[in-house]
């Protein structure tokens, strides 16, 4: 009872000190917090509005008061507030009893009571001592601590702890941002250019500056007089500024300041009296000011900057142009691209760049140095693609231009030149013989189960058991079925002839009614007995005989024809390796011996191929068919080594010559390999092959006319030739002197014309004469009669385009101020024409025509060859009227390219008729020579289209653009039809209407 | 032969003309030639002699570099041979150098890693490629020590030194090792060489069917003993007629065995009155107008050589090598064997063959040589009967997928349809019923073709497979042996032979064993 704390003064006494302590706690951490919020604000506030050292000053201060405000509210309300609340005891009792209310009233009333002074009424001392007593007993049990209101320090605290995190987080991310608040606020800034008074007017005049290009951009020295100072150039261009200063000045000094960057470079002026002289290289984009110094010491700039603007050089602009997107090709083919590369300097260098898979490559195209835009065709060969069939190729075009780069010391620009890249495309690799191998081998398989069905039923003939029957039902529906696939799948397939489509459709046919009347005589429930079956079986083992045979002879002639595919295809390979290896002698380009590399590594793929086809074949074909030369897997892929043995030994002459040693080996590997398919057809397909030989027989002896027809077309042709040049020489000296004066007189002529009576367009004509007639001096001059006379026409026909301009001029408009002198130029015309038609006439007179200067037995003879030539081309005629009939009968596709070839012979031969009735030996001799050229290519194409070779897939036709040829007129060609167009009506030069004509449509496209 | 003579003929007298240029002394010049000489004539004794003498006095001439080179590589050195060219260019000696380079070089490349066997009486060196040509190395040797052993007598001469033999596994390989292209060998049939001092010989594993190896040996083993006897002077065509007339004189006596179609060839042209005259044949077979004279031309020289043989024995044909060796001409010395003009010696031997004095006539079939595509049991289908042939092929192409049974049918049909006889189909018909346990048919219808054909190998086999089912030993010796001369590398022919020769208690039992077992493997 007696205990210090369980007296009423103590635990009051022990509250307050506990209060006081609490609510000094509380005052604290809001203090911390509102300090922490000012450590936040201010350096925002700083960033954001330090540029200007008043504001910044002004947040200082509003920080600084913010922050002794909360320093005095915190001794306020942590110290001052609580002694005067709770300095009497009655007060803390009062606030005791808040927090706890069953000794409130008592407490209260204790302390009261306890304090209070005598008077009258009040309670008696037993009972204050009574009431004293009973509270401290009842306080005895209450804990002080537990009276104090902690959560009250919970918000302070958090709030704290969470600007704590937010300003670590603050350091650790931007801790030069937050420096750079507090220094903005803290530091004032430097005075800008060092206290230089600035000047709202220009501290210069007669500003000139002279820009020297750097030399990769090839631009010439631009001065620029009067100029505002204002630069702009290319990275590296050196600026050099003259200047009066236009107020007294110690020294001069440009002020060079980055425009991205907070930086400034001063570069001083000689300055020699009152002109000043400056230099400086242009980095990058800036701007820059003249600062003056002036006699007396103080410094002056302009407020106004002046720009330095540095041109970006752009990366080249490529444009590549693909006959489609996506492009399916073979990996034989080859694939026209066109590309357009501009670049605001110049283009350096271009390469088709391409990837599949692991593989890439780079073809480098051609660039004429120094040219700023580039525009071009070239066949792509994929060949150089290294991709199996069904493969993905990427491919694009890469440029470089010219660009050089400079490092400077305010930012970096990159070194080296910029690349330009065009739309990437894609092409897939195909390979239309490997589907077809695919085909095969599904074919391969359907031979399987009829011969397996064959010999399931020869053996079941001679029993009664139906469960077999019902297996070898149910395998020859299978088989039906997967004939039908592979019908289907024949349809588009190049490689395949339809005599094969259709032995494939009519047995299916023949053995799907076999199957059905097996399927009906199936009996449902009883047992069947062989007898049910007596009727059927020999007609379905005797159908199955033959279709195992038919599809046996198939498959070998079709193995044969793959073999004969892929010597196809090593000769194309061998044909480009050999382009390559001439390439690589004439250039020595390291990148052409990657590409011969490529190219022999390709052959060797190939040869790997042909053997695998080779063992792929029946023994005894191989045996019966196929020539021990035919076969020269081994002995090519040996001569291959030996040709990449001198390659990589530097030897491509060498090299040249073993690869055509092994061309020609192959040539006859190939050649011994038709005559085996040949022969293999002649035995297993001999109507096919007896017609092809028929048709072949004839072709050759037509074929050999044409070559004895060519032969003495050019006998006659040089005979011609000779004498025709003898004629011109004996000519031109005459020639050359009455032409030179002939054309003197018309120059004359020409003279006199009053031009101010011409119209422009008259004018422009009149040059065209001019230059013809340059023309014409230039071609007797070479003895060129004909040409000659070809010009003298054309400027006869400018005449006379020029006399019906005048005409119409004067007809439109007969009262006009320029009649009088229309009138003058007119007749000056009229008297022209009659010189350039002596002119004509001269020439005419000097050029004679072939039947002149040939002899006549010459003459006897060519009319005796046209004799020859219609009767062969009559024979050529029926030839391709029996091909045509013949047409499928004929293997492969060869009734249908003969056909062809033969149209483009005949089509030859006739126009070797005209030639000759026109006494033109020299068209007579090119169009026999074509003519026999397109019956050696028939004769050719027909062996390979026996077999359905595919041309495209081996052959030197590219995958075009379309268009892409007309795109790309000649430049004679355009210039010619601009001024056929500009003639009356739109005519133009002889023969060529067609080509305006089709040049028009092209542009209407 | 011939070609090899011409070659070093124009040697000879390129050697003369660049020592002499070279100034050099004249008896080393003439030395050289003897020396080439002696080569040329498979003289190497000869040679040695010269060359030892020749080292001493002029060592650094190419010449005898050359020389020395060409001995080395005639006695096998090939490596040998290419160093001692070493530094000499090619076109030394007219090219001889680069010649012999390059056919040392290919020598080396085809046969650096054979390994090599004598045979049992260490007449001859057998080297071949390990593996399966292992197993006929000791039967060659057999075959050849008889060959020495009988042909030795017959012709005169038994050589001392051992002859080399290379079995080579592909006719690509003789042509590496000979101046024959490769479809010069598949065109003619070539199969073996004698020449430059050795023995060149295709393995049979080269072949579809085989080929009678053991008599090809025989052959051109008598080809280098008629070199060797008459110093390489025996023309061509004499030459074949002997080789031919000796290369089954190892296991038979003496006799002339035509082919079919020599038969028909003969006897049309005796008919006709158009035999090849033994002066058309000079100075070469190689020069007759068609494919069918040389036939005709050879079976001519063939039975001539018989005739003569019976006419005179093998003196008078020793004596006529003799003659050819001291520099007589081939009909001259063949005149003066059979002492007669040689008109008379024309007359009587076209009465001789007029009378048909010619043992049998076998059926022959041409060398069949794989091609690396896939087994096909219809190789030689076209020499059967086009009404047949269907029926054939389908046989073939189901005996190939094992369907024995339907195989069986179909070759039956196609027999049915020929009519008659047809070897190929019957072949497999009687192969097909053996392997379906058939045998009594089979036999009967292997026995006329064995019988009719000792190179029908397929015919042997299945007869021996067909007499071991019914255990009749000596029957399938007989039939295996005959296969074995033609098929050594049939599993089924070697170990057939092994059971039949252990039935018999042979000893070669052991032999057939061991190659029966590498062979299955």
């Amino acid at each position: 009872m007696g205990s210090p704390t369980t007296t009423i003064s103590g635990f009051v006494g022990h509250v307050r000190r506990l209060l006081y302590g609490h609510e000094a706690r509380r005052a604290i951490a809001w203090l911390v917090v509102t300090t922490l919020v000012l450590a936040l604000v201010l350096p925002a506030a700083g960033l954001t509005f330090g540029n200007s050292r008043a504001i910044s000053l002004a947040i200082l201060s509003i920080g600084g008061l913010a922050f002794v405000l909360a320093i005095v509210g915190a001794i306020v309300f942590g110290r001052v507030v609580p002694r005067k609340n709770y300095r009497r005891d009655r007060d803390l009792a009062r606030w005791i009893g808040d927090r706890a209310a069953p000794v409130a009233s008592d407490l209260l009333s204790a302390v009261e009571l306890a304090d209070a002074p005598a008077r009258p009424g009040a309670p008696s001392n037993e009972l204050v001592e009574a009431l004293v007593a009973s509270t401290e007993h009842r306080l005895a049990g209450i804990d002080p601590e537990a009276l104090i209101p902690r959560k009250e320090l919970r918000p302070p605290v958090r709030l704290a702890v969470g600007l704590a995190l937010i300003h670590i987080v603050a350091l650790a991310a931007i801790p030069h941002l937050v420096g750079l608040g507090w220094r903005s606020l803290v530091i004032a800034p430097p005075t800008p250019f060092d206290g230089a008074q600035l000047s709202a007017v220009p501290l210069v005049g007669d500003l000139e500056a002279t820009l020297v290009f750097p030399s990769y951009a090839r631009r010439p020295v631009l001065r620029m007089p009067s100029s505002s100072g204002d630069v702009r150039g290319l990275p590296g261009t050196a600026v050099t500024l003259r200047a009066h200063v236009l107020v007294p000045a110690q020294a001069v000094e440009l002020v060079i300041e980055s425009t991205t960057a907070a930086t400034e470079k001063t570069i001083p002026a000689k300055l020699d009296g009152s002109e000043l002289h400056a230099e400086f290289t242009i980095e990058h984009s800036a701007r820059y000011r003249f600062a003056i110094t002036t006699p007396t010491g103080s410094r002056a700039i302009e407020s106004t900057p002046r720009a330095i603007e540095a041109e970006p050089d752009q990366a080249p602009t490529v444009e590549l142009v693909v006959p489609s997107e996506p492009l399916d090709v073979s990996n034989l083919r080859r694939v026209e691209l066109a590309y357009v590369i501009e670049d605001d300097f110049s283009v350096v260098s271009a390469e088709l760049v391409w990837e599949a898979g692991k593989d890439h490559g780079k073809k480098p195209l051609a660039v004429t140095p120094g040219s700023g835009r580039v525009q071009g065709k070239f066949l792509w060969d994929i060949a150089e693609v290294q991709v199996p069939s069904g493969g993905d190729v990427r491919y694009w075009i890469e440029a470089k231009d010219n660009h050089v780069g400079l490092a400077t010391t305010i930012e970096p620009t990159t070194l080296g030149p910029n690349i330009g890249r065009s739309r990437e495309y894609h092409l897939r690799v195909i390979s239309p013989r490997e589907r077809h191998e695919e085909t095969l081998g599904k074919q391969q398989e359907v031979a399987e189960k009829l011969v397996k069905n064959l010999g399931g039923r020869l053996v079941l003939a001679q029993a009664d058991d139906q469960a077999p029957r019902d297996d070898l039902a149910k395998a020859l529906r299978e088989a039906i079925t997967m004939l039908g696939t592979i019908g289907a799948a024949y349809e588009k397939d190049p490689h395949a002839s339809d005599a094969l489509r259709k032995a494939l459709a009519t047995m299916r046919d023949r053995l799907d009614k076999l199957a059905v009347i097996e399927q009906k005589l199936a009996p449902k429930k009883v047992a069947a007995t062989r007898s049910t079956y007596a009727g059927i079986d020999p007609r379905t083992i005797a159908e199955l005989e033959d279709d195992t045979i038919i599809l046996a002879d198939w498959l070998d002639r079709e193995r044969l024809e793959g073999l004969l595919d892929v010597s196809d295809e090593i000769a194309a390979h061998q044909k480009r390796l050999h382009d390559l290896l001439a390439e690589y002698a004439r250039t020595k380009d390291p990148r052409v011996l990657d590409e011969i590399e490529r190219e022999m590594r390709a052959l060797d793929r190939e040869y790997a191929e042909l053997d695998k086809h080779r063992q792929g074949m029946a023994e005894d074909v191989l045996d019966q068919y196929v020539h021990k030369d035919a076969l020269t897997a081994q002995a090519g892929g040996s001569c291959i080594d030996e040709v990449r043995r001198l390659v990589r030994a530097g030897k491509p002459t060498e090299a040249q010559q073993k690869l055509e040693s092994c061309q020609q080996q192959h040539d006859r590997s190939a050649a011994s390999l038709d005559g085996s398919l040949a022969q293999l057809r002649g035995d297993k397909f001999s109507d096919e092959q007896k017609k092809l030989d028929e048709v072949m027989n004839e072709l050759a002896d037509v074929a050999k006319d044409q070559d004895d027809i060519a032969a003495e077309s050019n006998r006659i042709f040089e005979a011609y030739a000779e004498k025709a040049d003898e004629v011109a020489k004996e000519h031109r000296r005459e020639a050359s002197k009455k032409v030179t004066a002939l054309i003197d007189k018309l120059r004359k002529r020409l003279a006199g014309i009053n031009e101010s009576g011409l119209t422009p367009f008259a004018k422009e004509e009149l040059d065209i004469v001019e230059r013809r007639l340059a023309d014409v001096e230039h071609m007797v001059a070479d003895g060129d009669l004909a040409e000659g006379l070809g010009m003298a026409h054309q400027a006869k026909q400018s005449l006379d385009t020029i006399a019906g301009e005048l005409e119409a001029a004067l007809n439109d408009d007969p009262k006009s101020k320029f009649a009088d002198a229309t009138q003058d130029a007119l007749d000056g015309i009229e008297k022209s024409r009659p010189v350039a038609k002596e002119l004509i006439d001269l020439l005419q007179s000097l050029s004679p025509r072939p039947d002149q200067i040939m002899s006549a037995d010459d003459q006897r003879a060519l009319e005796r060859l046209r004799r020859r030539e219609a009767m062969n081309k009559d024979r050529a005629k029926k030839l391709a009227d029996r091909t045509k009939q013949l047409g499928g009968e004929l293997p492969g596709d060869a009734g249908a390219e003969l056909g062809k070839r033969l149209g483009s012979a005949i089509d030859q031969m006739g126009q070797a008729d005209d030639r000759m009735k026109g006494k033109d030996p020299s068209g007579a001799r090119e169009s026999t020579r074509a003519a026999a050229d397109a019956l050696a290519k028939a004769r050719d194409r027909a062996r390979s289209a026996a077999r359905q070779a595919q041309e495209g897939a081996v052959g030197d036709e590219p995958i075009k653009i379309p268009g892409a040829d007309e795109y790309r007129a000649p430049e004679r060609f355009r210039e010619d039809v601009l001024e056929a167009m500009k003639k009356k009506g739109g005519v133009g030069p002889d023969g060529y209407d067609e080509m305006i004509k089709r040049y028009y449509e092209e542009l209407v496209k | 032969m011939s070609t090899m003579r011409a070659v070093l003929a124009v040697l000879v007298l390129l050697v003369a003309t660049q020592v002499a240029d070279a100034r050099r002394d004249r008896t080393v010049a003439g030395d050289v030639i003897k020396a080439a000489r002696f080569l040329n004539a498979a003289q190497l004794d000869g040679a040695r002699e010269v060359l030892a003498d020749l080292e001493k006095r002029a060592p650094d001439t190419a010449e005898v570099k050359w020389l020395r080179a060409e001995l080395a590589f005639q006695t096998g050195d090939y490596a040998g041979a290419i160093k001692l060219l070493d530094k000499l260019p090619d076109d030394a000696v007219d090219g001889m150098v680069g010649s012999t380079r390059h056919l040392a070089a290919s020598s080396l490349g085809v046969t650096e890693t054979f390994v090599e066997q004598k045979s049992p009486k260490g007449h001859f060196t057998i080297r071949y490629a390990p593996g399966p040509d292992a197993t006929i190395a000791e039967l060659a040797g057999e075959v050849l020590d008889a060959a020495w052993e009988q042909i030795g007598e017959d012709l005169g001469q038994k050589p001392v030194d051992p002859i080399r033999v290379e079995l080579l596994g592909a006719p690509a390989d003789l042509a590496k090792l000979s101046p024959l292209t490769e479809t010069e060998i598949e065109t003619t049939g070539t199969i073996a060489l004698s020449k430059y001092n050795k023995l060149m010989v295709v393995s049979p594993r080269a072949t579809i069917f085989g080929y009678p190896w053991m008599d090809t040996l025989a052959h051109e083993y008598t080809h280098l003993v008629v070199s060797r006897v008459s110093h390489d002077t025996v023309p061509v065509w004499l030459q074949e007629g002997l080789a031919r007339f000796e290369q089954t004189r190892w296991r038979r006596p003496p006799e002339v065995v035509l082919s079919a179609s020599e038969q028909a060839l003969l006897a049309a042209g005796l008919k006709k009155g158009r035999l090849i005259t033994f002066d058309e044949m000079h100075p070469s077979m190689a020069k007759l107008p068609s494919q069918e004279a040389a036939a005709l031309a050879y079976a001519e020289v063939y039975t001539l050589v018989g005739w003569m043989q019976q006419k005179v024995g093998y003196k008078g044909l020793r004596e006529t090598l003799i003659a050819q060796r001291d520099g007589k001409s081939a009909r001259r010395a063949v005149a003066e064997a059979m002492n007669l003009a040689w008109p008379a010696v024309e007359k009587e031997w076209r009465t001789h063959l007029k009378a048909g004095d010619v043992k049998r006539a076998v059926r022959t079939s041409p060398i069949k040589f794989g091609k690396g595509g896939q087994d096909s049991e219809n190789v030689g289908l076209e020499a059967v009967n086009a009404k047949a042939k269907k029926h054939a092929r389908l046989g073939g192409m189901l005996r190939a997928r094992g369907m024995l049974e339907a195989s069986a049918i179909e070759y039956d049909k196609a027999l049915a349809a020929a009519g008659g006889v047809e070897p190929f189909v019957a072949g497999k018909l009687a192969r097909t019923l053996v392997e379906l346990g058939k045998f009594d048919r089979a036999i009967e219808l292997a026995t006329p073709l064995a019988a009719s054909d000792d190179h029908d190998a397929v015919a042997a086999v299945t007869l021996g497979m067909a007499r071991t089912a019914r255990h009749e030993w000596p029957e399938a010796i007989a039939a295996y042996e005959q296969a074995l001369r033609v098929s050594p590398f049939d599993p089924t022919t070697r170990c057939g032979l092994a059971e039949a020769y252990r039935e018999t208690k042979d000893p070669r039992a052991t032999r057939e064993r061991s190659a029966c077992d590498e062979l299955k493997h």
